[in-house]
């Protein structure tokens, strides 16, 4: 199954985005992103449950930095 | 042992930081922000949590909240990530060391220059008339402390702070011995720069402190490494606060220093812990007043104050402190590692006890205190 997630460099930054989506009604996960590229090594992946453009929206409007989006295939 | 140095460091900690510290260190003190396993995401957590309760306290943005190791390090990454080859400084004539010398070095080395305006106690005006003398169309900062570590002396910040932003110049606070015991909002009280220690005022242990900065600057690293972020780069993270946080952070004192602020936030914050510290301190100088041969550097008539300097006439500080803790006090004696306030104020001969209740002294213990100055000075026939 493919599931979309939102990048960010820091954890400060992913952390704050999880709290905004969940005081939002937004259920999300942070985590290591499961799949970093070279170029950025590591960094957070926060995985969202339902709309993820919407969540997208919240982020941008409250100005917290992020990487944009990837598709990661779980295998589990 | 009466504990009266809680300007060097407060003492005892409130038991809920000795808990939260404890906690972490027996159940999630893995690395936050290193590895994707719970313990290390449960430290992030916490990491982020003590980040939003520090810079909640303040009014400051949790991203432009930088764990330092102390005020003189979130001193020293505000002075040597902001100033620029050329740039001018203005600082008081009451720094600390953490302040002055860094200074004294970047000047040394040719990087900037710095002066040093007077303050006048107990006139504003004056004090404000002597910053604004020392600019310079190279002036990019004022930078001074917010209280003096010797002597209790307030400064104007506010007013400093308006001095600066209407000539285009940036404001940073030292305020190693105001964080915790006076009211400070960044954006309020027009700081740019606030550097706090976490063992102090606001509870926390030794080895914590953090530099809070505005969003119209952006200090560049002073060092470089691991940040746990965008690892494959060459170059430092440009997002805050990794950007400032190379290394390992001091979890356990992070999470200790941010359980200190909801212990003070409890105890009915910076005003409850002001008003019982000055009260000690102002009954301590009605006390030491009536004492022949002793004197109070009591500048300003100060009644805000939460620490005073004395000395006693013909016994020298350091024999002072020491006979009061064979008393079973514990003052600071000494210089108090500011040259600068003491040669300002003419204490650079002999240095001061200084004397800092905190807000686990009692009255009853303040009083014992007194009794043994005054025993001292009989002592010692000064009388």
């Amino acid at each position: 199954m493919n599931t979309e997630y939102i990048k960010f460099s820091t954890q400060t930054a992913g952390e704050q985005a999880r709290r905004l989506l969940q005081r939002n009604g937004i259920a999300c996960t942070l985590r290591r992103n499961p799949n970093p590229n070279h170029k950025e090594g590591c960094s957070y992946a926060l995985f969202v449950r339902g709309n993820i453009k919407q969540a997208l929206r919240l982020i941008e409007s409250a100005n917290i930095s992020h990487l944009g989006t990837e598709s990661y295939r779980d295998g589990r | 042992m009466i504990y009266l140095d809680n300007a060097a460091t407060t003492f005892p900690k409130p038991a809920c930081v000795r808990n939260a510290m404890a906690q972490c260190m027996n159940c999630y003190a893995a690395n936050p922000g290193r590895g994707a396993h719970p313990l290390s995401m449960r430290a992030s957590e916490a990491l982020f949590d003590a980040r939003n309760t520090l810079a909640g306290f303040f009014g400051a943005d949790p991203v432009r909240t930088i764990f330092t190791a102390n005020c003189t390090h979130a001193i020293n990454y505000a002075l040597k990530g902001v100033l620029q080859k050329g740039d001018h400084v203005i600082i008081s004539s009451l720094e600390h060391n953490a302040v002055f010398r860094p200074l004294y070095q970047m000047k040394t080395n040719g990087t900037i220059t710095f002066d040093v305006a007077k303050v006048v106690p107990n006139d504003d005006e004056q004090t404000l008339q002597n910053f604004a003398a020392c600019m310079n169309d190279r002036t990019r900062l004022i930078f001074c402390t917010h209280v003096s570590n010797i002597f209790g002396t307030e400064l104007p910040i506010r007013k400093l702070a308006a001095l600066a932003h209407k000539n285009g110049l940036l404001f940073g606070l030292d305020a190693a011995q105001s964080a915790g015991v006076f009211p400070l909002q960044m954006g309020t009280d027009g700081i740019d720069l606030l550097c706090v220690p976490g063992h102090k005022g606001l509870f926390g242990p030794m080895g914590t402190g953090a530099l809070l900065f505005g969003e119209n600057i952006a200090p560049v690293s002073i060092m470089e490494g691991g940040t746990g972020s965008l690892s494959m780069q060459a170059e430092q993270p440009n997002e805050y606060p990794d950007r400032l946080e190379s290394g390992t952070v001091n979890l356990p004192g992070i999470v200790g220093l941010a359980a200190g602020i909801h212990f003070l936030n409890r105890a009915g914050g910076c005003a409850a812990v002001h008003e019982w510290e000055a009260f000690l301190t102002n009954t301590l100088k009605e006390d030491l007043s009536v004492i022949r041969g002793v004197r109070q550097f009591d500048l300003v008539q100060n009644k805000d104050a939460s620490l005073l300097s004395f000395v006693i006439d013909g016994v020298s500080v350091e024999e002072t402190a020491e006979l009061l803790g064979t008393c079973g006090f514990a003052v600071r004696a000494g210089f108090h590692c500011a040259a600068l306030a003491h040669t300002s104020m003419g204490t650079a001969e002999t240095g001061t006890v200084r004397v800092s209740p905190g807000f686990f002294n009692t009255k009853k213990q303040i009083k014992n205190f007194s009794f043994s100055v005054n025993q001292i000075a009989m002592e010692k026939k000064v009388c």
